[in-house]
């Protein structure tokens, strides 16, 4: 399998079709999702009434912050023991991607948190620090890269980075956990709340299924560029040498 | 407030730990990483007795090599082999790989292609000198001498080289002349048959180059050899060329 | 393989780290001159200040660690030197560790040595706890340097690296801030966290240097 998707010329053809409908399904899930969620489902006053809703998009963005890291992670990993030139291109996609989800994910999560926790900032909530920190491993990874001056050493610099950041995720986990656990009190509300009803949970999978479709779309298109821009790049330096 | 219930992740821990430890053996047992598979290619090669038949046993070879930087191709199809007292010159205009090219002799860069035969050890002396601002010549030979477990009189390699004189003086004091002989002076600190020398008449006068050509001459006549890189005329008589 | 190239590099480094300036002076000088900006911000409060103390010296050690790191790497990389050390027949995470624990050895420990002054200035009370805190500031800046070595080998070859390497260190310094925070808190969990901290930083101590080495090869490449 691996040796299939490592082929660039087989990934653009894959993607050429692959892509498009990605998004046409990520379109409709979303868009059920975010009908279900903002007009159809009743509000919940315990998880602070209308702004609960807010769920739809922030737990699917949760979710992929999450998920993109441990894609950066395999990705670089592939890369470092395979040489595969496709796994470099696609965690060099999918960085800024992942960015994006982590930041919008923190952005709900303080939005739905001033009305329910009274402050926009929870020092105290485990997963709004874990996904900081994961933030940070992003922001970390597009420096480096960005700041190496070939694509060689840009694809090995940025290996190195993620996989040390994805050794220490446990550990960061496990220590804001503890960090929390002693500070949290018994009575703060949290995005848990009680068992979930059906009634939320069959649109917030569908949501999630279409942040998820459109993030793959995404980062296939961006691989698509990238596969092209260093195509292109190659032909100019082939250029050059020819005069 | 609760106390946490530590135990889980004690526990966590302590797998995550055994996990990477496992993890590491496992890529150690798995064989050579592809980075190394030309220092491994070498240790493979059975060993040939040198006194047999020299001719037959490159000292250093290299076949195939290939260089990509950035999207430019800076060399293919590079072949080259030194036996016992040879020495190569590496020839080619500004930018054509040479420096690269003795950087993957040396092992400190993977070519894009191709593999490096290391049968001996071998000294480096690159463009930079690898001397501290705050190293003084002696200093700098005692430091290599206990990194190489030698036990060579740094004294008299200090005198060989011309470095009597500014031998206390900080590097950062040092002219370019006088650092580079300090560079050149590592090769007499142990005896290794393979010399990988960038540009070594570089910032160096009339006498620092004719030291330059005793010391490679010496090399040769023990059954040293040389790769080096050189702009303008060697001072030795070459046994090949190799035009980048 | 043999030691005697790991302690030549750990010995280059100790006389690397003494000889810029004024040696352990100039990072304690630094971690002062942080820790007085803060009364000087947030007030002479005594209670305060008490409650601030400890993550105050901790914040100050980490910068203090990546203030150092920023050149121990790159300086080498200039200069010629990594070279050397990669061809030293010894293996390059031996020696980058050697060189972490050299640059800790005559930045981060006096930094922690010097932790008890640091501490009486935010109105800690004189007892023995603050000779205990030594140990825990010793064994944390031990990783805040392992952590900040791979930040700085990787962005050895990079202008202005010092930016880089905090951003890169920054999340890998969560768990040693959070372990010795809860340490020397007095409250609960206090007691398990100092076997965290020290279970962090032995955990550091055996991947970073993995890490290092592959990062050096990759500047000197």
């Amino acid at each position: 399998m691996w040796s299939y998707f490592a082929n660039p010329h087989k990934f653009l053809r894959l993607s050429d079709w692959l892509a498009p409908l990605f998004y046409a399904l990520s379109a409709v899930c979303i868009f059920y999702g975010l009908w279900q969620g903002l007009w159809v489902v009743p509000k919940d006053e315990y998880q602070g009434g209308d702004i609960m809703r807010v769920m739809f998009v922030h737990v699917p963005a949760a979710w992929l912050a999450m998920a993109s890291y441990s894609a950066l992670a395999i990705a670089s990993f592939v890369w470092f023991v395979w040489r595969h030139e496709l796994a470099d291109i696609a965690a060099k996609a999918i960085a800024p991607l992942g960015a994006t989800w982590t930041a919008l994910c923190l952005a709900t999560g303080s939005i739905w948190g001033k009305p329910t926790w009274g402050t926009w900032w929870q020092w105290d909530d485990p997963r709004m620090m874990s996904v900081l920190f994961l933030f940070f491993l992003f922001l970390g990874y597009m420096a480096l890269r960005a700041a190496m001056d070939t694509r060689q050493k840009a694809a090995r610099a940025g290996a190195i980075l993620a996989m040390v950041g994805a050794i220490n995720v446990p550990l960061i986990k496990f220590s804001v956990d503890l960090f929390t656990s002693l500070h949290q009190d018994a009575s703060v509300i949290t995005a848990d709340g009680p068992k979930m009803a059906a009634v939320y949970l069959t649109p917030l999978l569908i949501s999630a299924l279409g942040h998820s479709l459109l993030f793959g779309g995404l980062v296939m298109t961006s691989m698509r560029t990238e596969i092209r821009e260093r195509r292109i790049a190659r032909l100019r330096a082939r250029e050059l040498e020819a005069f | 407030m609760r106390a946490p219930n530590t135990e889980p992740g004690r526990t966590a821990l302590i797998c995550w730990g055994s996990l990477i430890v496992l993890a590491s053996r496992a890529q150690l047992a798995v064989g050579p990483h592809p980075r190394n598979k030309a220092a491994f290619a070498a240790a493979a090669e059975p060993a040939i007795p040198e006194m047999m038949d020299p001719q037959a046993a490159p000292l250093l070879s290299a076949s195939g090599l290939g260089m990509i930087r950035g999207e430019r191709v800076l060399f293919r199809e590079v072949n080259l082999a030194v036996r016992t007292g040879e020495a190569l010159v590496l020839r080619g205009a500004n930018g054509t790989g040479k420096t690269t090219l003795l950087r993957i002799l040396a092992g400190l860069t993977r070519p894009e292609a191709g593999r490096v035969a290391r049968r001996e050890a071998h000294h480096w002396v690159g463009h930079r000198e690898g001397l501290k601002p705050q190293e003084t010549p002696r200093e700098h030979l005692k430091l290599w001498a206990q990194a190489w477990g030698t036990n060579v009189a740094t004294d008299s390699v200090l005198t060989r080289m011309g470095l009597n004189r500014p031998a206390d003086v900080a590097g950062r004091y040092l002219s370019a002349g006088q650092r580079r002989r300090t560079a050149l002076a590592r090769l007499l600190l142990e005896d290794r048959p393979v010399w990988l020398l960038d540009e070594p008449y570089t910032a160096l006068d009339a006498e620092g180059r004719a030291l330059v050509d005793a010391l490679i001459a010496e090399h040769r006549s023990r059954g040293g050899s040389v790769i080096a890189a050189i702009h303008g005329e060697a001072g030795f008589a070459a046994s090949g060329e190799l035009t980048l | 393989m043999s030691a005697a190239p790991i302690l030549a590099a750990f010995r280059q480094s100790l006389g690397e780290a003494w000889a810029g300036g004024a040696g352990a002076l100039l990072p304690l000088g630094f971690l002062g001159g942080a820790a007085v900006l803060v009364p000087l911000g947030i007030g002479s409060d005594g209670d305060t200040l008490k409650a601030v103390g400890p993550g105050i010296i901790w914040v100050a050690l980490a910068l203090a660690s990546l203030v150092t790191l920023e050149r121990i790497f790159q300086a080498d990389a200039e200069d010629g030197t990594l070279d050397l050390w990669l061809q030293a027949g010894a293996p390059v995470s031996a020696i980058a560790a050697a060189k972490t624990l050299a640059h800790w050895l005559s930045a981060g420990l006096p930094l922690a040595l010097f932790s008890p002054l640091l501490a009486l200035m935010f109105q800690a009370e004189a007892s023995l706890a603050l000779l205990s805190h030594v140990a825990l500031y010793a064994l944390g800046s031990l990783a805040f340097f392992f952590w900040g070595g791979v930040g700085a080998a990787l962005s050895a070859t990079v202008r202005r690296g010092g930016l880089l390497i905090s951003l890169i260190a920054l999340p890998l310094f969560v768990p040693t801030a959070i372990f010795g925070a809860i340490a020397m808190s007095g409250g609960p969990g206090s007691s398990g966290a100092p076997l965290f901290l020290a279970a962090s930083t032995l955990f550091a101590c055996a991947v970073a240097p993995y890490a290092m080495a592959a990062a050096l090869r990759l500047a000197a490449d």
